[in-house]
């Protein structure tokens, strides 16, 4: 369905441009955020990403490669921050849309969310990159210049730190998967 | 395949199983009790990494689009802090976003990074991912898609389900109680809700397809509650 929204609109620049942010922004924020753990920053990745994205629209040829080429050109931009900006800024990263009456589930997710944060960058990225976004680790290899076997090994370490982790909190849902 | 492949096949992908790890899952009762952990701790990652976007992010990027080559970025920031500041306000006023509205919005985000698979899911794994949410599902055949999500902060499942006719977004919200059948259009598709055990279901197919009453009568019929 987004392929075909994307692909309908294929001889008007700003309807594809808009189809792109409608369809990706969600998702590209959500992989700023846990690239750099600093929601204004990521903001301005997003933003950052999707203005050099309707410069360069052109270039686009194919449709059923822009996500690549947006995580792509995010992932550029964030290496350009940190090297503008890095290092010093705050980290603010907040659990927010923990809801006030948290169940069980909202306070795993929350303690998650902190084991997440506490992963290396190279654990933490292959593993956005295959949950929030669904990649494969062949596409993961090819976006972090990486080989195949590399990315399962990391995601493989980055899945077993997180349950540690959680059983180290007390969180009994991964006790039955480490024991 | 043997039990130490296929955790670490799990640990690697999820809880997304190539064929020898379906294979293997089918014959060992260990590994089934793993899966059923694993597939909790999956539904909890993604619930983890799925963090809130900003309300006004879409406009705020076409917004800098729009002024960017005229404007510099104290103007930018200046009408930005002013939508903002509306934006806040329409949301203390209104509340959050309608239900249908992030049914849709869910449904339409997901298909942008979720492959649906080329054939239909094992009823079993889909009948264990419902199931974790107390859902039953009975009759629907060709679902190419199942997994947990949020909606509005509460814990729902999500389906992809093929028919003769096209394919429709398919939400079991056993955490989101609706008083009454609710069905609106937006942006091209219909979002119809209607309550189910305690909570609700949504469905959300394109809009003026005909199939949406068999579709609803259909998904009525199939799907009934434990919790």
């Amino acid at each position: 369905m987004v392929q075909t929204t994307v692909s309908n609109s294929m001889g008007n620049k700003q309807e594809r441009y808009d189809a792109l942010v409608t369809v990706y922004s969600a998702d590209l924020f959500r992989y700023a955020l846990w690239l750099c753990r600093h929601r204004p920053m990521a903001e301005d990745l997003v933003q950052e990403t999707f203005l050099r994205a309707w410069k360069s629209l052109h270039s686009l040829r194919d449709d059923k490669a822009a996500k690549t080429w947006l995580f792509t050109i995010l992932r550029r931009e964030n290496a350009r921050q940190y090297e503008r900006y890095s290092p010093g800024f705050v980290d603010d990263y907040d659990f927010d849309g923990v809801a006030d009456d948290a169940n069980e589930d909202d306070e795993q997710v929350a303690q998650l969310r902190e084991s997440i944060n506490m992963l290396a960058d190279e654990y933490r990225e292959p593993l956005t990159l295959q949950v929030i976004a669904g990649y494969s680790s062949k596409e993961i290899a090819e976006i972090l210049d990486l080989t195949p076997g590399t990315v399962n090994t990391r995601v493989f370490r980055a899945r077993k730190q997180l349950m540690e982790l959680m059983s180290a909190g007390g969180q009994s849902v991964v006790q039955g998967v480490t024991g | 395949m043997n039990c130490v492949e296929f955790r670490r096949h799990c640990l690697q992908e999820g809880v997304l199983l190539d064929q020898p790890a379906t294979a293997h899952l089918e014959t060992c009762s260990e590994c089934q009790r793993f899966f059923q952990h694993q597939t909790r701790f999956e539904s909890l990652l993604a619930s983890a990494m799925a963090v809130p976007v900003p309300e006004a992010l879409v406009s705020r990027i076409k917004l800098r689009k729009s002024f960017a080559p005229r404007w510099n970025i104290r103007h930018y920031a200046m009408v930005a802090m002013l939508l903002l500041s509306v934006g806040a306000g329409l949301r203390l006023f209104y509340g959050p976003a309608p239900l249908d509205e992030a049914l849709l919005a869910h449904a339409l985000e997901s298909h942008a990074y979720r492959s649906a698979a080329d054939q239909p899911m094992p009823l079993a794994k889909v009948s264990q991912i419902a199931g974790g949410l107390g859902a039953q599902l009975t009759s629907l055949s060709d679902i190419r898609y199942a997994g947990h999500c949020r909606i509005h902060g509460r814990m729902a499942v999500h389906l992809l389900v093929n028919t003769d006719m096209g394919r429709y977004t398919l939400f079991l919200m056993p955490n989101q109680p609706l008083e009454q059948r609710i069905s609106h259009e937006i942006d091209g598709h219909e979002v119809v809700m209607f309550p189910s055990g305690k909570g609700s279901v949504g469905v959300v197919v394109p809009a003026g397809s005909d199939w949406v009453e068999s579709t609803e009568q259909q998904v009525r019929e199939a799907v009934s509650w434990s919790v």
